[in-house]
């Protein structure tokens, strides 16, 4: 299905990451990473991959070694096994940084029903003024964008990108205007139309959705560029 | 066949920022996408305590334009029948829309009864507007949730009234029809559908959709290029395509 709307699409490139249960345990860590491992071995052109981890798991490190040196992960992925601000992160930060690796934070602030351990803007600002220099990506701009962008809004080591977020508009244009079109990446989540035409309808210059679309991926995975 | 709009505001929003929310504003960004004219809704009447004052302020800025009043209609309120009288007799409204996540009844309630007859008497459009954005990103005002087995009850004791859904997410649609709707009388506009490769494709292949599905955009809170794209973009017959983007099966009475 991914390479299916990347092609009716145009997209050329597709970060993935494997998810289950919100608490994954390490045989169920194994077998995402290497479902997605698989898929970008078969299509290592058009997908690129962050390695999925539980922070708690002894291996954490091991499995992120592997992942990123010899499985072409590019990415480091959490989501709700523990906030984005637990002591437990801090290795991986550290690892991420003297790397030149992007950790990627699930973040969404729901006003019901909020997942146990599921960051919120305010959880991504407290681990990117721990790490500075470590390149962190808040995903679904925090959810609700609204909360979450002004939560990183100085904290120049921390993008944020649209996937999986409500079809609003001025979205958009609200996190460029606080963040910079520097720091806002596309993304999906599932929501191929309504997301892209986001971007296109956006009061925005054609060079700021060019940097959306592509140009500010392309230099934040790049492990050289360091902050 | 021209472009029609059934699910569009102007106004402002009081918890977040609307850009480009005048009736101008709309007419330019219909224009843009070739859509022709609309139900139009004021987003103030949804808060207002007396929201006779933002009616009449959507009548005044829609006299010359090809939008048509929809009246958001609070049966909670004393006067809800006086101001309904007032709205079509004086504002040319042509249509009323209940938000009762808003407003704090559920179709169950007896006077949803009473507002059908005045439906009828009127002759006039009838939509339930199910939200207005994502549930999961309400803030300071949480909208309850309008569950579909009140909606398919509430069909089914009005069989001879014509009803728009607004804002319908698929998941709904499929509930709705679990409990045994029936579509003869029911109406979705497209404003809720999102997810997927291409959200209208599923939704097209409910085949008891079949003229039942109408274009919605939900401007100017949602984003109409992404309604109007996922519309352009479907794999779908061009003919299907065009009859709901004219909503012609509801706007034709």
């Amino acid at each position: 299905m991914i390479l299916d709307a990347m092609e009716r699409y145009g997209i050329e490139r597709t970060y993935v990451s494997g998810l289950q249960d919100t608490i994954s345990d390490e045989a169920q860590i194994e077998f995402l990473n290497h479902s997605v491992a698989e898929f970008i071995y078969e299509n290592p052109a058009k997908i690129g991959g962050a390695v999925y981890v539980n922070p708690r798991h002894k291996n954490v490190l091991d499995v992120i070694k592997s992942a990123t040196q010899d499985q072409g992960f590019e990415m480091i992925k959490l989501w709700c096994c523990t906030f984005a601000d637990d002591l437990s992160v801090d290795p991986i930060m550290e690892y991420a940084c003297e790397n030149g690796i992007p950790v990627l934070f699930h973040a969404f602030k729901k006003s019901a029903e909020q997942i146990p351990n599921e960051s919120t803007g305010i959880h991504v600002a407290n681990i990117a003024r721990r790490h500075p220099h470590t390149k962190i990506v808040m995903a679904h701009f925090g959810g609700n964008c609204y909360d979450g962008i002004p939560c990183i809004r100085d904290l120049h080591n921390v993008w944020c990108d649209q996937s999986g977020t409500p079809f609003h508009r001025n979205e958009i244009q609200y996190a460029v205007e606080n963040l910079g079109a520097e720091r806002v990446l596309f993304g999906t989540d599932n929501a191929y139309v309504s997301n892209i035409a986001q971007v296109l309808a956006a009061d925005i210059s054609e060079e700021q959705k060019e940097m959306i679309f592509s140009g500010n991926a392309r230099k934040l995975l790049d492990r050289n560029y360091r902050i | 066949m021209d472009r029609f709009d059934v699910n569009c505001f102007c106004g402002n929003w009081p918890f977040f920022y609307v850009r480009e929310n005048t009736v101008d504003d709309l007419l330019k960004l219909h224009n843009r996408h070739g859509i022709a004219g609309g139900l139009i809704s004021s987003l103030e009447a949804i808060f207002y305590q007396d929201p006779y004052e933002a009616e009449v302020q959507l009548a005044k800025n829609i006299q010359g334009t090809p939008y048509r009043h929809i009246m958001i209609l609070n049966p909670m309120l004393p006067a809800w029948k006086a101001d309904l009288a007032r709205c079509v007799e004086k504002l040319g409204v042509v249509g009323i829309r209940l938000m009762p996540g808003f407003h704090g009844y559920t179709l169950s309630d007896p006077v949803i009864d009473e507002v059908i007859k005045q439906v009828k008497q009127y002759d006039l459009y009838f939509m339930i507007t199910l939200r207005m954005q994502d549930d999961r990103t309400t803030w300071m005002c949480h909208p309850a949730k309008v569950f579909m087995e009140d909606v398919a009850d509430f069909v089914s004791r009005h069989s001879d009234v014509r009803i728009l859904l607004n804002h319908i997410r698929l998941h709904e649609i499929d509930r709705l029809h679990e409990l045994g709707v029936s579509w003869d009388n029911l109406y979705v506009d497209t404003s809720g559908f999102k997810d997927g490769i291409n959200p209208i494709e599923p939704v097209i292949q409910r085949d008891f959709l079949d003229r039942h599905i109408i274009y919605g955009s939900g401007a100017p809170m949602l984003e109409t290029y992404a309604s109007v794209l996922q519309l352009e973009t479907a794999d779908i017959d061009a003919k299907r395509k065009e009859q709901i983007f004219s909503s012609e099966f509801y706007i034709h009475k």
